[in-house]
């Protein structure tokens, strides 16, 4: 008797256990994701400077100097104690227009995918679920999307907006992100609406339909959360992309209008005084370099931990 | 990342939405696919239109204005003073006859410029695609077969690294380092058969796509050597640069030709980075300079060659995937 007691209770304790390891794709996704070392290491230097960035543009004790006041006693300096990177041309502080610059890609990255998410969530949602004219019609619109040559309309997009004074959209910061968010919808709104075919046609989604739940509660609740995963990755891949494409803009001179430095920007102007000074240069390009190299280190330790059949 | 903005490249027709095309031949599929690319240009071409005549300022901008008379009979030249629909209109209809128009600011016909740039973006951009495949296939193939060894290791690192550094940061780095620290190569200019002046801008746009392709044929090629057909080429005792070469590259290079036509579209149409950078006379200077000049018949013509360079490369590599993967059938 007292044997099948303690049988009875050395079950529930299995059950116990194996409630515990019962976790969801998310957290079982974050335990993966913190055994990637590179992954890791990419987030908290993201953290890190993600933090200097927002105490630098906010507090003139990090900043040290004016990013726009030139002081004409130290140009073309190396880095020192007094100017962490330096100066330029114009004897502007380097350490405060890099602070200014990297604050600029990381809002224009962050910005373009949240518009790009949007934009992509409603078309691939549309396209799958809206019948067979709608996704033709947006299909083909995103195969010619597509077809652009994007950079170059990028550059259009953003000659057309600069100088208007629309509200939100007569911001340069966010015509940058438009413009970019403008040709690169393309990824995500395809990636939705393979996904949303193919979850239509799944058993569980059958299932609450089947016992009665409204259409829109089947799309929010059941199949929308099924796409996150994927859906996040591309999102964290789009980041440096982005980054990128803003680099590219200030570097041929289409970026933020002249006293904001932008990293591209910087990286322009640097380069005309390459031979004089390489500081310069090697400053902005280096934290352009970073930040691309961290977001796709967390990007790709977030394939790996959302979809371990992905290697 | 080579695209750069957007995934590898899908075909537009064969997919769950069309089933219209079932039962049609591979021709049938390729004609239809040739002549997609007439809306294609056509939308593109509207759209850079209206576009780029929504850019604030106009061709004949001078900082001291033009006399009204000269302005008048140079925007009655250019069309310009007619409605904007009717410029449309004009332009469409020598577009179709071939015509791409001239250059509003230069006033040479833009067939022209475009022929002059492409002689020096098609060299820069074939030597960079070469070595890009040459160099990025190499390493991944070395990659894979030393799988967890140094090469492996050093092949992981290049293509991470590389894949992640835009092209003219590594230009910057590669100019800092190259030229003004060492003085092996010049900070500037092309010249065909000058090293020079070759070797920096190459590197400069050709290591993101070798990266990509040395990442991509690492991958597959580990995929391909744990096949069982390898180990029975290995178990009849084939030596083994036939098993490599034969067996394993020759089936691995799948994946790698669905991107070789987005990797070659991006090398000609994303140099104007790396042709701003060492100031070389391609087409991409010429766009770009279009853009602040606001010479419409210009960035017309060069939106539109691009445009075209990057739709035939989507298509060649349909038609060398249809060729070298016998599954794939366009029904």
């Amino acid at each position: 008797m007292a044997e099948r007691a303690r049988t009875v209770e050395r079950i529930e304790e299995l059950g116990e256990v194996a409630a515990r390891r019962e976790r969801g794709l998310w957290s079982d996704a974050f335990r993966r994701l913190t055994r990637n070392r590179f992954a890791m290491v990419a987030l908290v230097i993201l953290a890190t400077v993600a933090v200097v960035v927002l105490l630098g543009n906010n507090f003139d004790a990090v900043r040290r100097y004016d990013p726009r006041v030139q002081d004409y006693s130290v140009v073309q300096a190396g880095p020192s104690a007094s100017h962490f990177f330096g100066t330029d041309q114009l004897g502007r502080d380097n350490w405060s227009r890099v602070l200014q610059g990297t604050l600029i890609s990381l809002q224009v990255g962050l910005g373009v995918q949240v518009l790009v998410l949007a934009i992509g969530l409603l078309v691939g949602g549309i396209a799958a679920l809206g019948g067979r004219l709608l996704d033709n019609v947006l299909m083909r619109l995103t195969d010619l999307t597509y077809a652009f040559p994007d950079l170059l309309f990028i550059i259009l997009v953003r000659a057309a907006l600069s100088g208007r004074d629309w509200p939100v959209i007569g911001e340069p910061v966010p015509q940058m992100i438009f413009a970019i968010a403008f040709v690169s919808w393309v990824t995500i709104a395809r990636l939705v609406r393979g996904q949303m075919l193919s979850l239509k046609e799944r058993d569980f989604v059958l299932a609450a339909q089947a016992s009665g739940a409204s259409p829109l509660r089947v799309v929010f609740q059941h199949m929308l959360p099924n796409t996150l995963g994927p859906i996040t990755v591309a999102i964290t891949f789009g980041i440096p992309i982005a980054i990128f494409a803003e680099a590219v803009l200030g570097f041929i001179g289409f970026g933020l209008p002249p006293p904001t430095a932008s990293l591209g920007r910087l990286v322009s102007d640097g380069y005309s005084f390459v031979q004089v000074n390489i500081w310069v240069v090697v400053f902005p390009a280096a934290a352009i370099g970073l930040l691309m190299l961290c977001f796709t280190f967390l990007g790709d330790g977030l394939r790996d931990a959302l979809d371990p059949r992905q290697r | 990342m080579w695209g750069p903005l957007k995934g590898p490249h899908i075909p537009p027709w064969p997919n769950a939405s069309t089933p219209a095309y079932n039962g049609r031949t591979v021709i049938g599929y390729f004609v239809r696919r040739i002549l997609w690319m007439i809306p294609l240009l056509w939308a593109v071409a509207t759209v850079t239109f209206f576009l780029m005549h929504a850019v604030p300022g106009g061709p004949f901008d001078r900082e001291k204005e033009l006399p009204p008379a000269v302005l008048a009979n140079l925007e009655a030249k250019y069309n310009v003073d007619k409605p904007l629909i009717t410029q449309y209109g004009f332009y469409l209809w020598n577009l179709a006859q071939g015509d791409l128009g001239v250059s509003f600011k230069t006033n040479r016909p833009v067939a022209d410029v475009i022929r002059e740039g492409l002689k020096v973006t098609a060299q820069l951009g074939v030597i960079a695609f070469l070595y890009a495949v040459a160099f990025g296939m190499t390493l991944g193939v070395l990659s894979a077969l030393n799988q967890n060894r140094l090469p492996d290791y050093f092949g992981v690192f290049f293509a991470t690294v590389g894949t992640a550094l835009p092209n003219f940061i590594m230009a910057t780095f590669l100019v800092v380092i190259f030229s003004v620290q060492l003085g092996w190569f010049d900070v500037l200019g092309w010249e065909l058969g000058n090293y020079r002046k070759m070797v920096l801008p190459v590197l400069a746009l050709g290591t993101l796509s070798a990266a990509y392709i040395a990442r991509i044929t690492r991958a597959s090629m580990l995929e391909v050597l744990a096949q069982d057909y390898v180990r029975t080429a290995r178990a009849k005792g084939l030596k083994e640069y036939v098993v490599v070469l034969r067996h394993a590259v020759k089936n691995s290079m799948i994946p790698i030709l669905t991107v070789i036509g987005p990797i070659f579209a991006f090398l000609v149409t994303g140099s104007f980075i790396v042709e701003r950078i060492f100031a070389i006379n391609g087409i991409g200077r010429h766009f770009v300079q279009a853009v602040f000049d606001r010479d419409y018949g210009l960035i017309m013509g060069t939106t539109l060659f691009y445009a075209a360079v990057v739709a035939f490369a989507n298509l060649a590599v349909d038609i060398l995937y249809a060729v070298v993967d016998p599954r794939i059938r366009y029904r």
